[in-house]
């Protein structure tokens, strides 16, 4: 039970990282309706990544709607890295669980690229 | 338009918080049948929609102790990797094949909504090999409550069926995985139901990545889903204790037959 209690108490970083990535993709995604609302351009296909930052920028909707989606679905895989970092020190085989997790989702975004 | 996609998300997120499933069974259908979004534009907004519904929620039950974060991370493996084949499949796969699985899982919703919560009693206190122990606070009296996750290695086969049909459809997988762990390995429903939104988000992303690859994630769908699956489950989750379970469960399998009809059509 105290074991349980210590992994509950090591926590604080994830939801960190979680909030975060809340915060920063609902702005973010509101952003880019808002620019979408007065200038247009934001609809179709969600854009080339490097080609982001630019766009954000330059106030193009597209890129922030992009960027806000991106957010959104990379906050996990952040939030799986400060709980690896987490269960370093409590239950370090769970670290390697959690690279495990990492992995795959590294061989879904290597699998992307090459598409 | 968006004001419409928003709606949608607002009502299937509070929709879903009240009867304990995801956004996505609403959201995808709707999207789709309503307002005429391709099957897969809709599935992929509806991952996102998903992401943002388990970076909140899993934020807090992580918080509050009730997601066992260990349980989920094993799971994960399983999730992940089938989501990432669910993905591919997806993006290739006839648009009318994907409106025929749909339909097939709406109808195996709307019967576990008519069938009464089946929970796995602990008549034998034994711990079986390939089980998890562990233990949450209740949140209303602050127990500590230990438990134990049996079955682990039938429960990850499950979890890879919970990932695939995430992929391939754009809906959490908690209609596979929340079952799973309930009935098979009989951890606490309240504990499966956060461990489960835990889990979500990087299923989600597993999966959003290749579709965002293929070009089919059109952001300025997924952003007002997205919001208001959040806004939506946030107002459900508030008020769930204040409605009828009964006639929401109901309620809700009678859309979700609506919905396998008329998915079920797309097929012919």
């Amino acid at each position: 039970m105290i074991e349980q209690q210590a992994v509950r108490a090591g926590t604080h970083a994830t939801v960190t990282v979680l909030r975060i990535g809340t915060l920063l993709g609902a702005a973010l995604l509101l952003g880019g309706i808002l620019l979408d609302a007065v200038r247009g351009g934001g609809g179709g296909p969600a854009i080339d990544p490097t080609t982001i930052p630019g766009g954000l920028v330059a106030l193009k909707a597209g890129a922030w709607v992009s960027a806000g989606a991106l957010v959104l679905l990379l906050t996990p895989p952040v939030g799986l890295v400060a709980t690896a970092l987490e269960f370093l020190h409590l239950e370090p085989r769970y670290t390697g669980v959690c690279l495990l997790v990492l992995g795959v989702l590294a061989a879904s975004v290597a699998i992307a690229v090459r598409i | 338009m968006i004001l419409l996609l928003a709606a949608i998300a607002v009502f299937a997120g509070a929709f879903g918080a009240l009867v304990g499933v995801g956004g996505g069974l609403v959201v995808v259908p709707a999207l789709t049948i309503l307002l005429g979004v391709p099957i897969k534009t809709a599935a992929a907004a509806s991952l996102v929609g998903v992401a943002a519904t388990s970076i909140v929620g899993g934020a807090r039950y992580l918080e509050t102790g009730v997601a066992d974060r260990r349980l989920g991370l094993i799971l994960l493996v399983a999730t992940a990797s089938g989501a990432i084949a669910g993905g591919l499949f997806a993006t290739s796969l006839d648009v009318r094949i994907l409106s025929g699985l749909f339909a097939i899982v709406q109808v195996f919703v709307a019967v576990q909504m008519v069938r009464p919560p089946r929970v796995a009693s602990e008549r034998d206190g034994a711990p079986r090999p390939g089980s998890l122990a562990s233990s949450f606070i209740e949140p209303g009296s602050g127990l500590e409550t230990p438990y134990r996750a049996h079955r682990l290695p039938q429960a990850f086969g499950l979890s890879l069926v919970a990932g695939s049909l995430s992929g391939l459809l754009g809906i959490g997988g908690g209609v596979v995985n929340v079952p799973t762990m309930t009935i098979l390995m009989r951890v606490p429903v309240r504990v499966a139901t956060s461990t489960s939104t835990y889990m979500l988000g990087a299923t989600a992303a597993a999966s959003g990545a290749i579709y965002y690859a293929r070009g089919q994630l059109d952001p300025l769908v997924a952003a007002p889903v997205a919001i208001g699956i959040i806004i939506g489950a946030r107002a459900g989750a508030r008020f769930s204790a204040r409605v009828s379970q009964t006639a929401l469960r109901a309620l809700f399998a009678g859309l979700s037959i609506i919905f396998a009809i008329q998915m079920g059509a797309r097929v012919l």
